[in-house]
């Protein structure tokens, strides 16, 4: 798949295709889960209307863990088989990832101040989280550390493969330690424990998050290809 | 959802909405970095393409 999407004229045709699409899902599927997660779901019966604030809190935290493992994907595709278009996804997702995992840091800081008395507390959960955003934010920095771009290609990729292991210690945390943080309600062994009138709204506004997601990285990607090629036009101009 | 309940949240209308605003803010911020970019790179692209065609920014 990765040899057939190489051509980058191909790849834009794909992707020109894809894109509107991605907008569309995603802009419905806002509406519906803003109208769900707002108007035909119930407040929590401890919590109240802070429960609300999953339905952003929740679906970040699943896309900044969804982003880092294509991230890594994206860079064993680099490093085995020197795919560049490997490389430029990985790149293209980093910041949309780095923006899920920051969502995710702070809009639990704020439901962690009425609900727990505290906006921040340094337990597993929390701790594996800022690590993840620091991994993002990390392996930005070397990515576009170089002058040439393609030489932080190599280092930033083994960052992000060492850094895979920080996703199941975010994913196990509240099992494995004792934390404020909940337990896991949704992707459980013996399947969902919350409720379906909150698992709904979920769902609808992890989609439109995944819509976003795959727009922006379209983008991104399509920008760094454009990238490379002025890159090229210009080293080749220097050379004539 | 009473109307005056909807924006009170029950009390919690500081973190709720507060939530919403910042998670909103930054996918807005994102979209729109990308999307300036990409204008950017293109017109950048464009000009060393065509070096001919390039229009005057001022006419």
């Amino acid at each position: 798949m990765f040899d057939y999407l190489a051509n980058p004229t191909r790849f834009r045709k794909i992707t020109t295709a894809i894109l509107p699409v991605a907008v569309l899902v995603s802009a419905i599927a806002l509406a519906f889960g803003l109208y769900l997660a707002f108007l035909a779901s119930p407040a929590d019966y401890q919590q109240g209307e802070t429960v609300r604030i999953m339905y952003i809190h929740v679906p970040a935290a699943w896309m900044a863990m969804m982003c880092y493992l294509l991230m890594a994907l994206s860079a064993v595709f680099y490093l085995v088989w020197r795919h560049p278009l490997a490389d430029i996804g990985a790149r293209a997702m980093a910041l949309p990832g780095a923006g899920f995992a920051l969502i995710t840091l702070l809009t639990g800081s704020f439901w962690g101040r009425p609900m727990w008395g505290t906006w921040w507390v340094w337990d597993a959960r929390l701790t594996s989280m800022l690590i993840l955003f620091f991994l993002y934010l990390g392996y930005m920095a070397l990515a576009d550390g170089f002058e040439r771009a393609e030489r932080g290609s190599k280092p930033a990729s083994l960052l992000l493969l060492v850094g895979v292991i920080n996703l199941p210690i975010i994913k196990f945390s509240v099992d494995w330690w004792n934390t404020l943080h909940q337990g896991s309600s949704v992707l459980r062994l013996d399947g969902p424990s919350i409720d379906p009138a909150m698992l709904k709204p979920l769902l609808i506004m992890a989609l439109a998050m995944l819509g976003w997601f795959i727009a922006i990285t379209i983008l991104r990607m399509n920008t760094l290809i454009m990238r490379r090629r002025i890159t090229n036009l210009e080293s080749r101009k220097s050379w004539s | 959802m009473v109307m005056s309940h909807f924006f009170t949240m029950g009390g919690y209308a500081f973190y709720v909405w507060s939530s919403w605003a910042i998670g909103m803010a930054i996918l807005i911020a994102i979209t729109w970095h990308s999307i300036s970019h990409a204008r950017i790179t293109r017109n950048e692209l464009d000009a060393l393409e065509h070096p001919k065609q390039q229009r005057d920014p001022d006419a």
